[in-house]
Parts: C-alpha cells; sequence; structure tokens
C-alpha cells in the first residue's frame, strides 16, 4: 500500500472517529425508537400517523334499495355532533338540478336537538335521480354557539345505475429517465 | 451546463475570429478571400483534438457518457421560460373548490430538465421564484424538450430535499416507496432552430368547468403541494436561515382516497383514510381521490401535514394519533399536536382559514378560521383553542384580547428547544411556559391573555405540568381529570388510577380523549432498575360472546425529557407489568391507558371508566 494510500485512510478513519463523538439526543419527542419494549404486539405507544381534523358534524348514510332514474329512493342518514346536546341545523342542497332532484314533499332544512351528549339522531330525506351516473347530495350541518358558528358539508354520494368496481386510475404516463428513475409525466399546456 | 457542450461552443467562437483575421491577411495580400461559413469537417476535427487533448469531453455532464459529436450547424441558442401550474381557491366558507377562480401560479424552486431528442439530459437547473428558467449554449437545430420534476431541492445555507410521488402501484413486486414515479410536467419535443427559443409551461388542473368534473391530465396537483411546502420553507428560513432539513417525500395520487382505509395495502392500493403524515415511513400522504376528497389545493391542509414533519424532524410530537373531530376534548398531547400545525399553516399561509373541501365540484368542507369565534369546550384539550393561541400571539391583528404579537422567532425558538427537551409532556403548558422565558413583559402579557381565552391556567399560575389548572372539561367524573398529574414515587407504593371514556362519545371510541390516558409524574429516588405492576381493579365480567374483547387491556409509556425509557404494551388481560432500565435519580413521566377504548373490537358492554393498582417496584 502506497504512502499516499495509508494517509488518505487514515484522514478517513480521522473522520470517521469525529463523526462518532457525536450522539443523538434524541430530543425529536418520544417518536423515537428509543427505550425497551415489551412484548409490543402490534400497538404502538405513540402515533404512527396522524389524521385529518373530521369536521364536528358526523354523518352516516344508507341508500334504501336501488335507485332508478326517476323513481323516488329514500336515504337514511345518521347524525352524531362532537358538540353534545348543543342544537344544530341541518340542510339539503343539490347542486345539478339536471342530476338529482329533492322530492316534493321533502323539507330542505330541519332543526335537530340532541337530547343527550352522545345521541345520534336519524332522519330520513327523499330525492329523485334524473340521470344515471354517481350523483351527490349536499347536506350541511351548522352549529351556532355563543360566540360563532361553524358550518360543515357533507356530499352524500348516490350511485344510480351499475357502479364501476374501483380501479386504480392512470394519470399522466410513467416512463423512465435515462438512469432508469420512474417518471410519471404529465402534460404541459405550452404557450 | 453540459462541459462538453460548453467546451465545443468555446471553440467555435474561438475559431471564428482566428478565420476572419486570416481573410482580412489575405484580402490585403490580394488573394481571394472565401466565405465566412466555416467548413464544418475541418472545424468538427479540430475540434475533436482539441478537446481530446485538452480532456474537457470526457463525459462531464453528459448523461450520454460524453465525447463530442459534430455540432449542429449555428450559434448556440438559449431556451428560457417560466414554468406556472393552475390553482383552484376554495370558495367562501370553505364549501367545495371554486374552480371558476381558477389562478396561475408559478413553479419556484422546481428542478427545470433540458432533454435532448433522446430522452438524455443536457442541463438542469432549479427555477426561480417567478417559475423562470433559462439554458444557455444550447446547440442550435437540435430536437430538445423541458421536463419539470415535481421536487425541489436546494442545498446552502438552508437546505431541503422535497419529493413528490405516486404511491400508488397494486403489481406484485412494486418498487419500494421511494423508488416510485416522481411526478413531472413535461414539454413536447421541439427544435432548437437557430434563435432563441421562449417557451412557458403550465399545470393545468384538468377540471373540466363545463362537465364539472376532472376530465383531462392532473398536472397542477404535485405542483401546487410542492408550492405550499415551499412557501412554509420560506417562512421558517426566515428565522432560521442555516436550517438543513432531511429529505422528505410526499406521495399523493388521483388514488389516494379518503373513503376507505386499509391499514396494510392502503399505502400500495391509495385507501389511505385522509391526508396524513407517517412517522415510521417519514412521508406525507395526500388524497386526490376525485370521488371522495381531494387535497392538492387545501394549502392549509397540506401545510398541516408539512408541520407533522417539522415536528418529526426539528420540533417534538408526543401525539397518540387517532380520529379527532372539532369540539372533541382531547388528550392534552393530541390537542397541542394538532392545533400547532393548523395554526403554523395559518402564519405562513398569511391566512386565518383553514379550509378542508371536499368532493370537487360539490358544496363539501368546513372551515376553521383562528380569528372567528370558540367552538365547543374551550380549554388545554381543545385542539381549536391550540390554533388560536398560538396563532393570536403571532398575528398582529389586535382585537379585543389579542393586542400584539410575539413575532415568529421566539415562537420558532421554543419549538426547537425548550419544547423538544421539557420534562412533561408536549403540549400548550410546556409550549407557554418555554415561551414566556424568552419574551418580555409585553409578550408575557399576551401569553396570559390568551390563556385567558382559552380558559387555561395562566400568570404566576401556570408551569409545566399544569398544576394549578381548574379546568377539567365539564367532566362527569372530574376526579379522573385533574390533577393532571399524578405524583407517584418509585418505592413500591400503589396508587389506584382511573383510565375513563367519559369525552370519547361517538359511535366507535378512539381512546385519545381527555382522562383516557392519565399522566404520572414519577420521582425515581435511587439508581435501580424498577418493576412496573399495573393491575385492573374494575370488575369485567366476561361477555357470553367469544369474540367480544371485554377485557382491560393496560398499557404504559414510561419517558424522560421526551426520550421513551420504557414501553408496556402487551395484550395481557387486565394486568402489565415490566421492568426499566436502570434509572438515574429524578424525575420522569409515564402515561398510562386501558388501550380497549382504541379497540375497534371493544365489547358494547364494556364499562366506560377503568381503573388499577399502579406500583413501582424497587428490584432487589
Amino acid at each position: 500500500m502506497s504512502i499516499m494510500n495509508r494517509a488518505n485512510i487514515a484522514a478517513l478513519a480521522a473522520i470517521c472517529l469525529l463523526a462518532a463523538c457525536g450522539g443523538d439526543d434524541g430530543s425529536n419527542g418520544v417518536s423515537s425508537e428509543a427505550g425497551q419494549t415489551v412484548a409490543n404486539d402490534g400497538k404502538t405507544a405513540i402515533a404512527q400517523r396522524t389524521s385529518e381534523v373530521q369536521s364536528p358534524v358526523e354523518i352516516t348514510y344508507r341508500v334504501i334499495g336501488t335507485p332508478i332514474v326517476g323513481q323516488p329512493v329514500a336515504l337514511d342518514l345518521q347524525f352524531e355532533s362532537s358538540f353534545g346536546a348543543t342544537p344544530y341545523t341541518v340542510s339539503y342542497r343539490v347542486n345539478d338540478e339536471t342530476a338529482l332532484q329533492m322530492s316534493a314533499a321533502q323539507s330542505s332544512s330541519v332543526s335537530i336537538s340532541p337530547s343527550t351528549e352522545d345521541e345520534r339522531v336519524a332522519q330520513q330525506v327523499t330525492v329523485v335521480p334524473l340521470r344515471e351516473g354517481r350523483l351527490y347530495l349536499n347536506v350541511a350541518a351548522v352549529i351556532e354557539t355563543d360566540t360563532g358558528s361553524i358550518r360543515t358539508v357533507t356530499a352524500i354520494p348516490i350511485q344510480v345505475g351499475a357502479a364501476a368496481p374501483r380501479e386504480i386510475v392512470e394519470n399522466g404516463t410513467v416512463t423512465t429517465d435515462e438512469d432508469g428513475n420512474l417518471i410519471r409525466s404529465l402534460p404541459a399546456s405550452e404557450e | 451546463m453540459n462541459p462538453a457542450l460548453v467546451e465545443k461552443t468555446k471553440f467555435i467562437n474561438t475559431v471564428r475570429p482566428i478565420c476572419d483575421l486570416y481573410r482580412t491577411l489575405l484580402s490585403a495580400n490580394g488573394v481571394e478571400v472565401p466565405g465566412k461559413a466555416l467548413n464544418r469537417q475541418f472545424v468538427a476535427l479540430a475540434a475533436a483534438l482539441f478537446v481530446s487533448a485538452c480532456g474537457g469531453g470526457g463525459g462531464g455532464g453528459s448523461k450520454n457518457g460524453g465525447g463530442f459529436s459534430p455540432p449542429a450547424a449555428g450559434n448556440p441558442v438559449t431556451v428560457s421560460g417560466t414554468v406556472s401550474y393552475e390553482f383552484v381557491p376554495p370558495n367562501t366558507g370553505c364549501n367545495g373548490l371554486n374552480f371558476s377562480a381558477t389562478t396561475e401560479r408559478p413553479v419556484r424552486a422546481a428542478t427545470v430538465v433540458l432533454l435532448d431528442g433522446n430522452g438524455a439530459e443536457l442541463a438542469r437547473m432549479p427555477s426561480s421564484v417567478t417559475g423562470a428558467y433559462e439554458f444557455s449554449n444550447v446547440p442550435a437545430n437540435t430536437n430538445v424538450r423541458i421536463r419539470v420534476l415535481a421536487e425541489s431541492k436546494i442545498s446552502g445555507a438552508a437546505s431541503w430535499d422535497i419529493e413528490v410521488r405516486d404511491n400508488v402501484d397494486t403489481r406484485p413486486g412494486a418498487p419500494p416507496l421511494g423508488s416510485r414515479p416522481m411526478y413531472s410536467l413535461e414539454s413536447s419535443v421541439f427544435n432548437t432552430g437557430d434563435s432563441d427559443v421562449s417557451l412557458n409551461l403550465l399545470a393545468r388542473s384538468g377540471w373540466d368547468l363545463a362537465a364539472n368534473r376532472y376530465t383531462e391530465p392532473r398536472a397542477a396537483a404535485p405542483f401546487a403541494i410542492l408550492d405550499t411546502i415551499y412557501t412554509g420553507m420560506q417562512f421558517i428560513i426566515e428565522v432560521d436561515p442555516d436550517l438543513v432539513l432531511p429529505p422528505l417525500d410526499v406521495f399523493w395520487s388521483v388514488n389516494n382516497t379518503a373513503s376507505a382505509f386499509d391499514r396494510d395495502e392502503g399505502d400500495n392500493n391509495g385507501e389511505i383514510g385522509g391526508s396524513l403524515y407517517d412517522f415510521e415511513l417519514d412521508a406525507m400522504f395526500v388524497t386526490g381521490d376525485e370521488n371522495g376528497d381531494t387535497d392538492e389545493f387545501d394549502a392549509h391542509v397540506v401545510g398541516h401535514e408539512w408541520t407533522h414533519f417539522l415536528d418529526d424532524a426539528i420540533f417534538r410530537s408526543d401525539s397518540l394519533g387517532g380520529t379527532h373531530r372539532l369540539g372533541d376534548k382531547l388528550d392534552s398531547r393530541l390537542a397541542w399536536s394538532e392545533g400547532w400545525p393548523t395554526a403554523l399553516a395559518s402564519m405562513f399561509l398569511g391566512s386565518p382559514s383553514y379550509c378542508e373541501t371536499g368532493t370537487p365540484g360539490t358544496n363539501a368542507g368546513f372551515e376553521i378560521n383562528a380569528e372567528a369565534g370558540f367552538f365547543g369546550g374551550q380549554g388545554w384539550f381543545d385542539e381549536v383553542g391550540v390554533v388560536r393561541f398560538v396563532y393570536d400571539l403571532w398575528d398582529t391583528t389586535s382585537e379585543g384580547t389579542d393586542f400584539g404579537s410575539v413575532g415568529f422567532a421566539p415562537i420558532y425558538e421554543v419549538m426547537r428547544n425548550g419544547q423538544r427537551t421539557t420534562p412533561a409532556w408536549a403540549n400548550i403548558f410546556t409550549f407557554a411556559v418555554e415561551l414566556r422565558a424568552l419574551v418580555d413583559v409585553n409578550g408575557d402579557a399576551l401569553i396570559d391573555s390568551q390563556l385567558g381565552d382559552e380558559m387555561t391556567v395562566q400568570g404566576a399560575l401556570l408551569d409545566i405540568w399544569g398544576t394549578n389548572e381548574t379546568n377539567d372539561g365539564g367532566a362527569a367524573d372530574p376526579a379522573d381529570v385533574l390533577p393532571i398529574y399524578i405524583d407517584m414515587v418509585a418505592d413500591g407504593t400503589t396508587t389506584n388510577i382511573c383510565s375513563n371514556s367519559q369525552f370519547d362519545t361517538g359511535a366507535a371510541k378512539d381512546g385519545n380523549k381527555l382522562s383516557e390516558y392519565r399522566y404520572i409524574r414519577l420521582s425515581v429516588p435511587m439508581l435501580d432498575e424498577y418493576n412496573v405492576v399495573i393491575e385492573s381493579t374494575t370488575p369485567t365480567p366476561p361477555t357470553p360472546d367469544m369474540t367480544d374483547n371485554d377485557q382491560s387491556d393496560p398499557d404504559m409509556l414510561l419517558v424522560q425529557n421526551g426520550n421513551a425509557v420504557l414501553k408496556l404494551l402487551s395484550e395481557d388481560e387486565n394486568f402489565e407489568t415490566g421492568v426499566t432500565p436502570p434509572l438515574q435519580p429524578g424525575t420522569y413521566i409515564a402515561d398510562l391507558r386501558d388501550w380497549r377504548y382504541a379497540d375497534p373490537d371493544i365489547s358494547a358492554s364494556y364499562p366506560p371508566t377503568v381503573c388499577f393498582d399502579v406500583r413501582f417496584e424497587p428490584t432487589p
């Protein structure tokens, strides 16, 4: 081994030694991997993933029967508010009246007063689909408090006709660059 | 710029004056003067010899391995232009996206690549803050293409490395996430001709106003996400110009849906359940499913998730995760770790309005406005209260008790230092105490007024433990809320502590609400290993259904200064035990929970409160 090679290796070793002297202070929170774990059966002590904040009014729904163009279809809606027994107002709206219509007898809004903190309130709404496809009923819930209001709108999907099975949709095309890296190319508008 | 190309250009520019001089000499001596056009073959041979002699063309920056090719005829040209993307703002009140108000914004600090007609890279550069790019000395009369990568890689005093990729790939043997396709905006192939070329590129949203749906490739989305993060970066480096961040992958796909959650395959099939940050993968995931929820244009949502990355990389998060709704009374760590990112996003986006729009083409969505009223029970457990508190410390709008600003610098300083190493759980108390230590008397007064607005202890009564806090959230069982920390000594003394799901209402419990985790402040008297013993004292009679999860499952996390010391996470029923590593004398913190409250298969008859005897025994 030449003297230069030896000197280079020695220099590299010195650099590595200096680098090894700097420890991880682990102070980015308890998401650190430090700490013994006893029998972790898949549970985690701290968050692996975050989740988005949800609107205060949770709406679950069920379409009763099979929607058919031109015929009324009922939706069972269940409302639950994180504001406990605070009353709120629910209103229904159709954006595209060529696709969906509210039943003539259907109220466009209703006031809901939960009797208990965790009461789930049921409502039924009837709509008439006017064409096939994935149609939407917008359901707005407005909660008034002493100092403000919060409005949340949920789009309830109504599938009329055969639903296309969930497929992976392509957006652009996948190619590789000259280094073999995968690229998903999207076309530009050029001016 | 390709060094070989530069060398060829220089040679040609050197040859021309020499030829001009030669012609002058010939003319002066009455010799017929040849035309001004260069003899291409001679020039090529001479250049090859020159380059070989000087070693300037051996593969330098050319991806094709370098070497010299006969130059196209004509002087080199400049190819320049701007790169932009379409941004779609929300409707008023955040009720859906307003595609009619679509605007164009520059693509900033993204990598712009000049490719030849065969796809070989000729040069690359970052786009400017106005989206401008410029490649000079490009061969004339040559087929080229522009590719704009959805990445931003900056090195220098401040450095970052952000890539936007498509995570969805359901094929067997799919590449690892970090190698999945990176988004790029591509021009068509064009010929450079013999004069400078100006080419502006626009990434369109893909939305068809008439059809009220996406009908074209959704090219804008990756660049909208990248640009939101760039805005956040600029805000941060104003106070920390030497910030070095680790790489971040952001995964967005038209198949990323909030409508379904596949715990095992969601990263591959897009069933991610909503936009999120993954602390294990150090990656963001953003929804793009047009039939469910899209977040690429919800800048506050993107900024919020990016702040989780900052928490992971340079700040601290003691978050539990799990579902959280506006108005929920949360574990204080979750309230802080979800409120703070919304506040930071609001700061760097210059708007207090956090918009979460839903299905595009509908009015779906809701708003969290840091300046507009109170929602639900206020307190140290309220996510929106944290948003307001932090935002109002920063904003300069004076309103009521919000009469000043501490600026972002001390807020950032606390997050980088005091909040990272606090011996208590990181929440609004620890942040406020650390911030008070950095600001002046006016800043203290502002902090106290804003804490008071959020019905949280303040002033001289404030400490990192919330010792003097009196707001119990209106608990039916206030003894399971306050005091916030239960003091214990590691001497074998038994203390009975209850996990109470009183605030975890709803069809399914989440296990992350106020009083479900109980905090312990543990005093360790001497160096030793300690047996930790947790035993249920609440009867939980088995139900007839064998599939019911009807017994308690206590867990504990033991921590010191933000570092985990011991995690007890077994599935043992009604009991948990473990031995600590050798503990130095001092103060530690722990949280105790009944995991059953987070169990989706919890028995319907499971009691709302379960209590445990807890002790830390010195080992013999």
